[in-house]
């Protein structure tokens, strides 16, 4: 048993006891099944009347029929747990997703992510709906079938219980033994199936660049070395499957054979020596059942430790234990504000301070990676600052509830995400109770309306996965129309670096102006025009603030703005 | 932005008359037929030891009751030890050369499957391209192996072990045989009666399953939006809903599944049963030998056992055969070119598309180009243009044959280039694809691709070409660091300028150039401007241009449109000309 495993179990205790009992019952039928077959046998051998014979076998089948029908329950108990688990996990998972935050995100892959809360989930349901009932069966069954044995003969029972031991203690030392080396091929396997994936998706580079033979020369040895690294490990391990086999057919051979040498000397009675025969048998089936039941469980616990870890991953920030109300002034101010995204990573903000007023424009400019993105992730709180302070209105926004402080900002940006669903849905996103009227409005005041109108099914267009359909141009005009719906008094917008066509950017241009002016604006900003309307521009470089005025002093000063304005002006 | 038009390229084979499904594959194998034939054997084998030492287990058993003596069960004794001996060795053996057979299947069929594919890249397979088809078949390759490796002799030995414990019961008395025949078709034959219901149910399962790992990535993906919005809650009920759809369906298909093990649990035991009453009567009126009947018990309920084994992956077969038949058709894809060329390295490097008409292998959709006629000189580069599917893509994939033109030919510096070996070909023709493959390796080695002896000064010379050099060696470990997953590490605008450099260094004279269509910024957007200028120097250029930039700068601008070329000249004169370019132009939001 893992003990991290049992850790995510979760309300699911009575359950998995009571599918064990199931379980028990079930083996309970076998043994009644053998007990009644061994009397119909007594019987028959004792000369007793045919009809004596028939009762036992009519009770046989009377077994056999509720056994039928436990096997079911027995399923069915194993949904039940699967489906609780299943449930309880996800929601304790993507719960903690929420509390960590879009963070996150930065620092790990949507696929791991994925992957650890649907398919993750999926393969650890059979750990506490197959496996651990398996585990009770196989202790309480096979003990008592030896006890049923005994019953009859002590001296057959302990020569079966010695066997019956035997079988798990041989497997648990063989697996101590060799596990380690036999994982090593699954990760060997692993490798060399990412190796031909990798090959395959890079195929039509490969032919352009003539290197499919060598490519494949590659892969044909990668494959020779994994089998035969994997039959040298694997020659010792898969000996196990003969070890158990022995003790199986062996122990049942032996303990036949000394009976029957009894029964033939005249000190055993024959009934004794049937039950043998039949029970011999349902003392190893848990067991076999168990063996089962351990494949699963071993994909299993490759899903644990993604899993636990993602649930024991500390929030990126912390909700205030006693949130302050909201702010009525919307003046940003930045005090002395460092951040860097990990231990040992460079710091992306350093000792920062920049005050927006209420209704300014600011606009951030700086080479890719100096720190504007960050600026807009710490300000929605999406991170902390590891030293100094940021506040709106006065208020430091560590001490606002992340709803309030998230209610009183909008953000535009280029790569802002579109769900699966019509436009109409993607737009209520910001304000689930917006009218039909409320929602043209928005998207007209975006210079939007006219593009969805223009389409076959208008605002019950669907938007396909990421919204692909839709150019640069209109997937901002939407996060516009958005940010208009919400009507929040701070709006901070990332502008496109994309090449949008001129009417688009004309459109984006009128839609931002119906915004800025009346909100506190902060801009990462890429376009001349954009910029040049800025009240004051930051030139951010290296996580520091390095210029500050507006576009003509700056120009004038002829430092990094200018240098970059030179370097945009030529790409264009 | 994917280009349509080269959807279907080399129509999937016809798969009726192919020996279908799963024996269809045999002769794929066939240089694996001794361990595959040793791998049934040993299951049969196996199986076969374990029910005969359960046999004379019982046997033995028989004869002590009816007062047999003691010295006179020796011999049996010995036999049941030999065969307890033989059934577990048979066991192991199993599990061992099984293995063996997994692993050369890997070799076999995986390989086999990049071969295939390899023939058929960049065109459609099975309606998939290349590189979506990876996943799927390389699953279906992993279903083969468990196939053939631990579930073939499974099936072999359900109907080998049966039909012995039959011939068995049949010698003991024919009676006794008939009684436990008709349970044999009928334990098999339980996953079909529901089968239907079954494949729905399961269908069901996997759609909901689908929609649960859509969502959630919507989610993840969609984190921020939703924490802006304050919608977390919503979504995370919305996905909480899904769970418990994907539960309802789940439980469905378990119940349903619980039933057929019930039923199956049930038939085995009514076997047993059936035989011993018939037994039992043939005892009681002289017909059969008591001692033999707890043998006759027993090889009633052995018989059975493998039949059940096999019970619980019959249903499987069908997902097994739509992969068997996946594997086949790749397998069986033709080379799309014969490469016989002979001719030597022209020494003009001149592109010359004459007259080149082009359809695909099903000709449903008609010519994809038409009659296109073009030049493209040394030093001078040549901007295609066009809507999406005007056959741009198929331009660029004709000269780098991966197929052959249907009609007119293009040559290079004369030579119409199916008259090269392909070797010289891609050595004159460098590619840097719109959707850029970093191979899991480190950057020096991607870059050495097309190279694989060039030396590190040589890769820096070329990554410095291409401003890609001074974001290399801020990398952790340089040129030595491993690109990840699909590239992943590097950003967009890096990534391209990697296979610039890649390109770069083979020193090709021609370029083929499919522009990425997604947005850089502005630093990015001029490092990989200066890189392109440096390609086009000196060389004969071929560009997929999607963007305004790219395509002003070009020398001249082949406007396409319905597999034909429309206009041809300057931006300006294009433009001032106000025909297919200018409406091109005017219409699109952003370049297609």
């Amino acid at each position: 048993m893992n003990r991290q495993l049992l850790g995510l179990a979760g309300p699911v205790r009575w359950r998995i006891v009571l599918s064990a009992v199931l379980g028990l019952m079930v083996t309970a039928c076998y043994v009644l099944q053998a007990i009644f077959l061994s009397f119909a046998l007594a019987a028959l051998f004792a000369d007793a009347h045919i009809e004596t014979v028939v009762w036992w076998i009519a009770a046989f089948a009377v077994v056999v029929v509720a056994r039928g029908a436990l096997v079911w329950l027995v399923e069915l108990a194993a949904q039940a747990i699967a489906q609780r688990t299943k449930e309880h996990l996800r929601l304790q998972l993507l719960s903690r997703l929420i509390e960590i935050g879009p963070g996150m995100l930065l620092r790990r892959q949507t696929g791991d992510l994925q992957a650890t809360i649907v398919a993750g989930v999926e393969a650890l349901e059979s750990y506490y709906s197959r496996y651990t009932p398996s585990i009770f069966v196989a202790i309480f069954g096979c003990l008592g079938v030896v006890a049923c044995l005994a019953w009859v003969d002590w001296m057959s029972a302990l020569l079966l219980g010695a066997f019956v031991a035997a079988f798990p203690i041989a497997d648990t030392l063989w697996l101590r033994w060799r596990m380690p080396t036999s994982s090593g091929i699954f990760a060997a396997m692993g490798a060399f199936g990412a190796y031909l994936l990798d090959s395959l998706q890079g195929i039509v580079t490969l032919k352009a660049f003539n290197a499919t033979a060598a490519r494949r020369a590659s892969l044909a040895r990668r494959a020779a070395d994994l089998r035969h690294e994997a039959m040298t490990a694997l020659s010792v391990t898969l000996m196990r499957t003969g070890l158990t086999g022995f003790i199986t057919l062996g122990g049942t051979a032996l303990v036949l054979s000394v009976n029957a040498w009894r029964v033939a000397a005249g000190e055993l009675a024959p009934v004794a020596l049937f039950m043998t025969l039949f029970l011999a048998r349902e003392a190893f089936r848990p067991l076999d059942r168990l063996e089962k039941e351990f494949h699963t469980a071993w994909a299993a616990s490759g899903a644990a430790a993604p899993i636990t870890e993602l649930l024991a991953t500390a929030p990126e920030v912390a909700e205030p234990a006693r949130p302050v109300t909201a702010p009525l002034a919307s003046d940003i101010a930045f005090e002395q504000v460092s951040f860097a995204y990990g231990d040992g990573e460079p710091q992306a903000l350093s000792a920062v301070s920049l005050v927006a007023r209420e209704n300014e424009f600011v606009a951030l400019v700086g080479p890719s990676g100096a720190g504007k993105s960050t600026v807009i992730a710490l300000l929605l709180r999406f991170f902390d600052p590891t030293s100094g302070c940021i506040r709106i209105g006065g208020t430091d926004i560590r001490k606002l509830s992340r709803e309030t402080l998230r209610s009183r900002v909008s953000v535009v940006s280029q790569d802002s995400y579109l769900f699966h669903g019509t436009i109409a849905d993607n737009l209520r996103i910001a304000k689930a109770d917006a009218t039909a009227d409320d929602i043209r409005a928005a998207a007209k005041a975006a210079h939007i309306h006219d593009f969805i109108e223009s389409l076959p099914r208008g605002y019950d267009t669907e938007i396909g996965e990421r919204g692909a359909q839709l150019s640069g141009g209109q997937r901002q005009r939407l996060s516009i129309a958005r940010a208009l719906l919400k009507d929040a008094p701070i709006l901070l917008l990332d502008e496109a670096t994309s090449s949008v066509d001129p009417r688009s950017e004309q459109a984006i241009r009128e839609a931002l102006d119906v915004l800025v002016g009346r909100r506190t604006t902060l801009v990462i900003a890429h376009r001349l025009s954009t910029i040049r309307k800025a009240d004051r521009i930051l030139v951010f470089d290296a996580g520091r603030i390095v210029e500050e005025g507006n576009h003509r002093s700056l120009e004038e000063a002829g430092r990094l703005y200018s240098r970059l304005m030179q370097a945009q002006r030529e790409a264009a | 932005m994917t280009d349509l038009s080269i959807e279907t390229a080399s129509a999937p084979p016809p798969e009726r008359e192919r020996a279908s499904g799963l024996l269809g594959l045999i002769p794929l194998v066939r240089n694996r037929r001794m361990v595959l034939t040793l791998t049934i054997l040993s299951g049969i084998l196996a199986q076969a030891a374990t029910l005969a030492s359960l046999a004379v287990g019982a046997w033995l058993v028989g004869r002590a009751v009816t007062g047999t003596a003691g010295e006179h069960l020796v011999p049996g004794f010995w036999l049941l030890g030999a065969l307890v001996v033989v059934a577990a060795g048979a066991r192991w053996w199993q599990a061992y050369i099984s293995h063996d057979l997994a692993f050369a299947l890997i070799e076999t069929l995986q390989v086999g499957i990049y071969d295939g594919l390899e023939r058929a890249a960049p065109g459609y397979v099975l309606g998939r391209r290349t590189g979506e088809l990876a996943s799927v078949a390389t699953n279906d390759a992993e279903l083969m192996e468990f196939f053939y490796a631990h579930t073939l002799a499974d099936y072999v030995g359900a109907v080998v072990v049966p039909l012995a414990a039959l011939a068995a019961l049949y010698v003991i008395h024919p009676l006794v045989a008939l009684a436990l025949l008709p349970f044999l078709p009928l334990v098999a034959s339980v996953p079909f009666w529901l089968a239907r219901r079954a494949g729905e149910q399961g269908a069901r399962v996997m759609e909901r399953l689908g929609l649960l790992n859509a969502e959630t990535v919507e989610m993840i993906q969609g984190q921020r939006e939703l924490a802006v919005f304050g919608r977390a809650r919503d979504f995370l009920d919305r996905l909480m809903a899904r769970t418990k759809a994907l539960a309802v369906a789940q439980r469905r298909y378990g119940s349903r599944a619980g039933l057929e093990h019930a039923a199956i649990d049930i038939l085995t035991a009514l076997a047993v049963l059936a035989v011993a009453l018939v037994g039992v009567v043939l005892v009681a009126r002289g017909g059969l030998d008591r001692a033999l009947f707890p043998l006759v018990i027993v090889l009633a309920g052995g018989a059975l056992a493998p039949v059940v084994e096999v019970t619980q992956t019959a249903r499987k077969l069908g997902e097994l055969r739509a992969g068997a038949a996946r594997v086949l058709a790749i397998f069986h894809q033709r080379p799309a070119i014969a490469d016989r060329g002979r001719d030597a390295r022209p020494a003009d490097t001149t592109v010359r598309f004459e007259n080149v008409g082009f359809a695909y292998a099903d000709s449903s959709r008609g010519a994809v180009l038409n009659d296109v006629d073009f030049v493209v000189q040394p030093g001078e580069t040549v901007a295609l243009v066009g809507r999406s599917g005007a056959g741009k893509s198929t331009c660029a994939n004709l000269l780098l044959r991966f197929w052959d033109v249907g009609t007119g030919r293009i040559s290079i510096g004369g030579h119409d280039i199916r008259e090269l070996p392909l070797s010289l070909l891609r050595k004159l023709v460098a590619y840097v694809p719109q959707d850029v493959h970093l191979f899991n390796e480190t950057v020096a080695g991607n870059i050495r691709l097309g190279m694989r002896g060039a030396s590190l000064a040589e890769v820096e010379r070329a990554a410095r070409l291409a401003q890609a050099h001074d974001f290399i060696i801020d990398l952790p470990d340089g040129y030595d660091t491993i690109c990840s997953e699909r590239g992943a590490r590097l950003s967009g605008g890096q990534r391209q300028r990697v296979a610039i450099a890649r390109a770069l260094l083979v020193e090709a004279p021609i370029l083929v150039l499919d522009e990425a269509s997604s947005s850089l910024d502005t630093e990015n957007e001029r490092a990989l401007q200066a890189a392109m200028d440096e390609l086009r120097r000196d060389r004969a250029v071929l560009v997929i241009a999607h963007r305004l930039s790219t395509i002003r700068s070009a020398d001249r601008i082949v406007v396409l449109d319905g597999g034909r070329v429309v206009e041809e000249g300057g931006h300006d004169d294009l433009l001032a000309r106000g025909g297919a370019y200018a409406g091109l132009v005017a219409s699109s939001e952003e370049f297609q």
